[in-house]
């Protein structure tokens, strides 16, 4: 009435749901192809006809695809799918939360942390030490390295939230998370020193990153953890758009502030350091997924964020493993190296590209 | 509701911070805010005008004494009931990268919505009225980070409207902002207390547009807080004692502060209207003391000529000038023979 030029009838959030809705429905179709291919791809290459009907169950000629498909791959492909949505969702949650477009597990220190729950498990002696011992008491050792892994994550973000309190300027903030990140290694380092080559050796070969470490057994308690974690941040949507808009303003519509900052908190905790205990410290994915995923659907809403950044995520790690496994060949490369590979110019591009990240991040 | 009966009230409220040490800034408040009005809060630089906001808005714990809004403790409500009573427009900068003004806007709904934030009908007309009034329609489709900071305040405005509370707080709105953006936001204030029969506190910086515009003024003084329309506080002297800096001048008449520039030299003036009003300015400004009777003194008349105005300068000899500027050299030049 007051402007007649005002004609839009549907809020433009409709009209960009409609677009991101789109893009997310091609995502998932790319995500199962991507699936499908990573358990094709392999030393042993298997046709992706036979892949699909292997996994519904209707081909048991060739036992030895059946054996490599249901032993090796898909246990694989599943630890890819899950590790690249839960780091990648941890590292929006923490890009929200510090409001700092470099947040993210691996640099603020919590994948560290969890690395130190990991070190002090096998690190320490004891019957349960080694990472042989792990695997062959597979499911109650897995919960304490993912307890471990898990409280060492929370407990960096905590001492980096404590930090959030007295400081307002994130630069800083960051900068502090880096040195709690480099204490927490150091300290791990010093550990290592003094601890005996067989556990030192299963410690390293954990920090290269392994997504073929994890057994069906220990799909068992990373799939509830992850999808426990997805869950919880899909419902905290609501609350993550409100901390956008900062914390006093969130606190004046109503949210409660400290309560979601506690949830953000623990989800990410749970779900990058369930991930890290199992597969090492896997980093890049958690910055730059929820960046390309900004760019990908154009919006700030959480709402489309939080899934959109699970299926890219997965996009991207199932990449990576393809990579990582060097079709054709028996080596496999650290996934930890490939990601860093990948993720780095990704990062690169988009801070090129972007030039004022911190007015856009969101 | 009593529509006398007051939105907001507090009692022997006493601010400041706890952290790092305890220390008051304001004590014994017992102010009252009316539905309708539009109120300032005055005072000058480090006085306590935001953290008097804040804790109105119950972001801080006062240090003693409550606040009450509709006759309920501020502090005790819980967050999502305060929110529906009070809306706040802060000096935070917000950062919310690729939102739109429309998403901005829709926030203001957060406190009526379910767990996902979606929004019925009635949210999305609530939305579009807080549009329409603040006249944004024009920035809804930009994101926020591409909007100057005049057009950022209002989408924050329209935001505090879209949350429909019957209090608006609004911490310094104008600030950084430009004359006509600053006047812009002021109208939209008044236009929507007086529409609607919300409340708006606003603290400012603002002199001129606060005795213009408020129907009310808090005035910081000290520890205290004085409070009265805008043209009893001048009448009264409150302002001028208030914002009084040396070198500084109340002028009653004009409601503005004034530089104080030292006079050298007296002049008489005859004329009337505003090309009179302007000449004292100038002849002030240059440091000319204007004086009635004084036969020494050089005389200005101010006279029409062709409907423009112009000045004959009677000293030693006459001269008519026909601009300020060539007026205020011809002074000088006289002043040194």
């Amino acid at each position: 009435m007051s402007n007649p030029t005002y004609q839009r009838k549907q809020p433009p959030s409709v009209a960009s749901t409609g677009k991101s809705g789109r893009i997310l429905l091609l995502l998932g179709v790319t995500v199962i192809l991507l699936f499908l291919t990573d358990i094709a791809l392999g030393s042993v290459t298997i046709p992706l006809p036979n892949v699909l009907r292997i996994l519904l169950g209707q081909e048991t000629e060739q036992m030895a695809w059946v054996n490599i498909i249901y032993k090796i791959r898909l246990p694989k492909a599943i630890t890819a799918l899950l590790a690249g949505a839960a780091l990648s969702v941890g590292g929006l949650q923490m890009q929200t939360l510090f409001r700092n477009p470099l947040a993210g597990p691996s640099v603020l220190g919590v994948t560290a942390g969890a690395s130190l729950g990991v070190a002090i498990v096998m690190l320490s002696s004891g019957t349960v030490t080694s990472l042989y011992a792990i695997q062959q008491l597979a499911q109650a050792s897995g919960w304490i390295i993912v307890l471990a892994s898990t409280l060492g994550a929370a407990v960096v973000l905590l001492l980096i939230l404590l930090v959030s309190f007295r400081v307002n300027d994130n630069i800083v903030l960051l900068i502090v998370g880096i040195m709690i990140g480099n204490v927490t290694l150091s300290l791990v380092s010093i550990w290592q020193y003094f601890s005996a080559p067989e556990q030192v050796k299963d410690y390293l070969l954990w920090t290269f990153g392994s997504l073929s470490g994890v057994t069906p057994a220990h799909l068992s308690i990373l799939i509830p953890l992850v999808l426990a974690g997805l869950v919880l941040v899909f419902f905290s949507a609501k609350w993550l758009n409100g901390m956008l808009l900062g914390e006093n303003y969130a606190r004046s519509l109503g949210l409660p502030v400290g309560r979601a900052r506690i949830l953000i908190i623990i989800t990410t905790s749970l779900l990058a350091g369930s991930i890290t205990g199992f597969c090492g410290p896997i980093g890049f994915v958690g910055i730059a997924v929820p960046h390309l995923t900004r760019s990908l659907l154009n919006t700030s809403d959480h709402r489309m964020l939080v899934p959109g950044t699970c299926l890219v995520g997965a996009t991207v790690m199932l990449f990576c493993d393809m990579i990582a496994q060097l079709p054709g060949y028996t080596t496999t490369l650290p996934i930890n190296a490939v990601t860093a590979l990948i993720g780095s110019p990704v990062v690169i591009w988009i801070i090129m590209q972007r030039r004022n990240i911190s007015a856009n991040f969101g | 509701m009593d529509k006398a009966s007051p939105i907001l009230t507090t009692h022997a409220l006493a601010v400041g911070y706890r952290q790092p040490t305890r220390r008051m800034l304001l004590e014994d408040l017992n102010l009252e805010l009316h539905p309708g009005s539009l109120v300032c809060l005055l005072g000058p630089n480090g006085t306590g005008k935001t953290t008097l906001m804040r804790t109105l808005a119950g972001m801080l714990r006062p240090l003693a004494g409550q606040v009450y809004v509709q006759q309920n403790e501020v502090h005790r409500l819980k967050a999502s009931q305060l929110a529906q009573k009070i809306s706040v427009v802060l000096t935070d900068r917000v950062d919310t990268g690729n939102m739109d003004g429309y998403s901005v806007v829709a926030m203001g709904r957060y406190p009526y919505t379910n767990l996902m934030g979606n929004l019925s009908q009635q949210d999305q007309h609530i939305i579009r009225w807080a549009i329409e009034t603040t006249e944004t329609q024009h920035l809804t489709d930009r994101p926020l980070h591409r909007l100057s900071d005049g057009e950022r305040q209002k989408i924050m405005i329209a935001r505090a409207l879209a949350q429909d509370t019957p209090l608006i707080l609004l911490d310094e709105p104008t600030v950084h902002l430009d004359l006509p953006n600053r006047i812009g936001i002021v109208s939209l204030l008044l236009k929507l207390v007086r529409e609607t029969g919300k409340t708006a506190l606003m603290s400012t910086h603002d002199l001129d547009l606060a005795l213009q515009t408020a129907d009310q003024l808090w005035l910081l003084q000290g520890k205290t807080l004085l409070t009265g329309i805008p043209e009893d506080m001048v009448l009264q002297g409150k302002l001028a004692a208030i914002f009084q800096k040396e070198g500084t001048f109340f002028d009653l008449s004009s409601g503005t502060f004034r530089l104080q520039v030292p006079s050298r030299h007296t002049v008489r003036l005859q004329g009337s209207g505003h090309a009179r009003y302007w000449t004292q300015r100038s002849l002030e400004r240059a440091g000319y003391q204007v004086v009635a009777d004084d036969a020494s003194s050089p005389l200005i008349t101010v006279q029409q000529e062709h409907g423009q105005p112009a000045w004959r300068l009677n000293s030693r000899g006459a001269t008519v000038y026909y601009t300020l500027g060539d007026l205020m050299e011809g002074l000088t030049g006289e002043s040194y023979l």
